[in-house]
């Protein structure tokens, strides 16, 4: 084995003029190690393979095979390692990790994209995706606190079981920032915490349904998402303005009435499922409340199927790229929108703010705002398409 | 009998049961190559180093000791203070955040002692305020050093492929007898939702004693240990292929953790109960020295016990187990009751390293599982596999997720290079054991 890594390096050292300074090769040679490798190896490199080879009773084809399969990973390998690495041997820089609760998410690549812009050259920032798995989080979170990075970014994947891995990270004195998501474990140190005022944005998003239903009421739908702290936030202030609409004096053939509320898993499919099966059981209904805009779009699908659009409204939340275009083509009546990229600037500016020894807030709550049809129309982000 | 190949045969044999090592070893020295870094010195030792630079300086200083919270960090600025010459004065120690040493610093030049000389670590070297400060900063000399090979990254990376080591052992006892198990990801989340509930209802959650920690443990394994012996009984009393039976089994247990967790993360869990899963006796997590021993205890049973032998008989050929007397049934009945409790035993780990419970744990971990035991040179035909192969199988896995995180490789590129090697990793060990011929992968284009 320790030959066929010699052998390796003495490829791979040959590649490297021509693949410029980002190969594995590169690196080894900066390192020095490979130097050193080579040296020792070149005398005994060719009589001692050929021999390890006959002693292992190897036929030419099968090390030929062998050899090629050996490069592949050390090409794969290589691949992956790119400038930042490079980048990481200059002490001065800061080296930030980003750790999102998902990279399938546009919300959370504006953010990490939005933030990594804030940053700026000063910091090395590196972006995680945790595949909305707690468990995989706290082991990227486990990673970057032993490579001993300066500060940590995260949008948590589970508001509690985050506790674990940040605590680790507040041991070996890193500290940690969080967006979106709030760490809800009490025994950790969190410096700052930038996140949307759900709560208001559910009331914005009661607010926009009563407008939609034009004051007359009928039975409305909830899709929801119990596994996440917002949105059982977005939920609760929806309820709130419902509740109100509902006690108020002359509202009393305005009842807006909350038939069913079903879990959507925050994205379409399911959520499709879950409103066509709402709306075999429910015929009369006028409007949903999704608690996302993919969870919107899925409602939207199921409502189209059944020819319905005429007679339901249907109410997003988020402002993402596919919700805005679908408010601007009447398929969702409105959104109260996040703004994810202020999330991200929000967050750089106190990490920055951190590091040059200036007084932060523990936390920063962003209000939304309404997004209706109009609005759209006007977004010159969404003109090109 | 005495051959002159016997050396030669035996180095085979090895090759042959245990080549994937060669990876393992091959990746770890591509990853040591590609992650050499400066490293500093930590803890008690770097603020010696510290203190002995600067009592080289012969005038008395003023030195403000500035460093992060961290555990080590405590004994850095201790050793600083306890080493340093009596001729210069510690004006003031800041064990927090650059705010802090920003104010001590203004404080200090406001009192008439500006400091001359600010000791600090690595982290708090990148402040601004220390950073742009006009005092002489001393920091712990630094070395190049691989970032994968350092004892911190080891240990890490024997704690994260824990769960998928010890719930492999029982995998592979399982694909031994040309069986799977599908389900134990879902009795990861099971058992880590049946303990957080036990502890939760039974013993007054945050509250819960030691004696309570082990019986919501022991439940959670319990109830998967039983989960699997039911599993058994659908494969061998009716005879339902195993793929089948624990792809239901796999829904039907997300369901109930879902349902007994009312879909909510359990938080209300002791502090204690970290020692599972985070404790560490002799500088190795406890969980990992578990790993270790459930691995020696394994491969005492599979390859020195008659039971090891009937898994592999069984495997090999049932019939032909059965007419020699192997009670096939219940030698399925035993592997699908291991394999249960192992998972458990999982969750039960995952449940204390990240002190929650969710029913979302051990999604797809399954799978990694599977992969970990095939990677290992276990055939998924049956009657092959070393249970050893399957823990250098786990650690090959453990170590490309690791060195992806530390080379900094993004998520997508990540799911790439993960199959790639896995795929890579199982032909080299065919190529290795020599069942790979030329004339075989021509005649796929001939016929």
């Amino acid at each position: 084995m320790i030959l066929n890594t010699c052998h390796n390096n003495y490829y791979t050292s040959k590649t490297a003029g021509l693949r410029g300074k980002n190969t594995t090769a590169a690196i080894l040679f900066k390192t020095g190690f490979l130097e050193q490798v080579k040296r020792a190896v070149f005398y005994v490199r060719i009589r001692k393979y050929f021999f390890m080879m006959k002693f292992m009773g190897y036929g030419h084809m099968r090390q030929m095979l062998q050899f090629g399969i050996m490069m592949c990973l050390v090409f794969v390998l290589g691949c992956g390692t790119s400038d930042k690495q490079n980048a990481s041997s200059e002490t001065a820089k800061k080296k930030v990790g980003i750790l999102v609760q998902t990279t399938v998410n546009p919300f959370f690549l504006d953010l990490a994209e939005a933030a990594q812009k804030e940053l700026g050259d000063s910091f090395e920032v590196t972006t995680f995706g945790g595949d909305n798995s707690a468990d995989k989080q706290a082991k990227q979170i486990k990673d970057l606190v032993v490579q001993k990075f300066d500060a940590l970014l995260i949008t948590p994947c589970n508001a509690n079981a985050v506790g674990a891995p940040i605590r680790d990270a507040n041991e070996a004195g890193i500290p940690v920032f969080t967006a979106d998501t709030a760490c809800l474990d009490p025994d950790v140190k969190i410096e700052n915490h930038v996140a949307t005022d759900n709560l208001a944005g559910g009331r914005l998003a009661g607010d926009a349904m009563i407008q939609a239903l034009d004051a007359k009421g009928g039975n409305i739908l909830v899709l929801d998402y119990e596994q996440a702290e917002s949105c059982q936030q977005r939920v609760e202030g929806f309820k709130e303005v419902i509740d109100r609409h509902n006690q108020k004096p002359g509202n009393e053939n305005a009842q807006i009435k909350i038939v069913a509320q079903l879990p959507s898993k925050a994205e379409e499919s399911a959520s499709q499922k879950q409103t066509k099966d709402a709306l075999k059981a429910n015929r009369d209904l006028v409007g949903i409340f999704a608690i996302n805009d993919p969870a919107a779009l899925g409602a939207v699908a199921a409502i189209e199927e059944e020819k319905l659009q005429d007679q339901i409204k249907v109410i997003g939340f988020d402002g993402q790229k596919i919700g805005k275009l679908a408010i601007r083509d009447g398929r969702i009546y409105a959104d109260p929108i996040q703004f994810p990229k202020l999330m991200g600037q929000y967050s750089a500016m106190y990490i920055k703010k951190y590091f040059a020894g200036d007084k932060i807030n523990p936390t920063h709550l962003i209000p939304p705002e309404l997004y209706f049809q109009a609005d759209a129309k006007a977004d010159a982000e969404l003109s090109e398409e | 009998m005495k051959q002159p190949s016997k050396h030669i045969s035996n180095w085979r044999q090895f090759v042959n049961d245990y080549g994937m090592i060669f990876v393992l070893l091959f990746l770890m020295i591509i990853l040591s190559m590609v992650t050499v870094d400066h490293q500093q010195l930590v803890g008690a030792a770097a603020g010696r180093e510290v203190a002995q630079s600067i009592n080289r300086i012969e005038s008395p200083r003023n030195v403000l000791i500035a460093t992060p919270q961290g555990k080590l960090d405590v004994e850095f600025a201790q050793s600083i203070e306890q080493e340093l010459a009596k001729r210069h004065s510690v004006i003031a120690v800041v064990q927090s955040g650059p705010r802090q040493v920003s104010l001590a610093l203004k404080q200090a030049t406001v009192s008439g002692h500006p400091a001359d000389v600010i000791a600090c670590t690595a982290a708090s070297a990148k402040w601004d305020p220390v950073a742009e400060s006009s005092a002489q900063k001393i920091k712990p000399a630094s070395y190049r050093w691989p970032n994968f090979l350092m004892p911190d990254n080891l240990v890490t990376i024997a704690q994260r492929i824990t769960i998928i080591a010890i719930i492999a052992i029982g995998m592979t006892m399982v694909i031994i007898t040309a069986g799977i198990d599908l389900s134990v990801g879902s009795l990861i989340a099971l058992s880590a939702v049946v303990t957080g509930v036990m502890i939760r209802d039974c013993f007054g959650g945050k509250e819960a004693d030691l004696f309570g920690l082990w019986c919501s443990g022991l439940a959670g394994i319990l109830v998967c240990a039983l989960v699997g012996l039911f599993t058994g009984l659908l494969i061998a009393a009716f005879r339902l292929p195993p793929f089948i039976v624990t792809l239901a089994m796999m829904l039907l247990i997300r369901g109930i953790a879902n349902v007994l967790s009312d879909q909510r993360t359990i938080h209300e869990i002791p502090v204690s109960f970290d020692m599972l899963g985070k404790g560490y006796l002799f500088g190795v997590p406890i969980s990992v020295w578990l790993m270790f021993s459930l691995y020696a205890i394994a491969y005492f049973v599979m390859s020195r016990t008659t039971l090891g032998r009937q898994i592999y008989a069984v495997g090999g050929n049932e019939e032909a187990a059965r007419l020699s007397g192997v009670r096939v049934k219940r030698i399925l009945l035993i592997v699908y009751t291991v394999c249960g409790l192992l998972a458990g035993l999982g969750g039960v780990i995952v449940c204390s390293q990240l002190r929650s419970a969710k029913a979302s744990y051990g999604m797809m971990d399954e799978l990694t599982v599977i992969a970990a035991v095939v990677v290992g040179g276990t055939s998924l035909m049956g009657g092959q596999g070393k249970i050893l192969g399957t823990l250098i199988g786990a650690f090959i896995i453990g170590v490309i997720q690791n060195g992806m995180n530390l080379v900094h490789m993004d998520d997508k590129t990540q799911m790439i290079v993960l199959g790639s090697v896995i795929v890579l990793a199982v032909l080299l060990d065919r190529i290795k054991k020599g069942e790979v011929s030329w004339k075989e992968i021509r005649s796929v284009f001939n016929n």
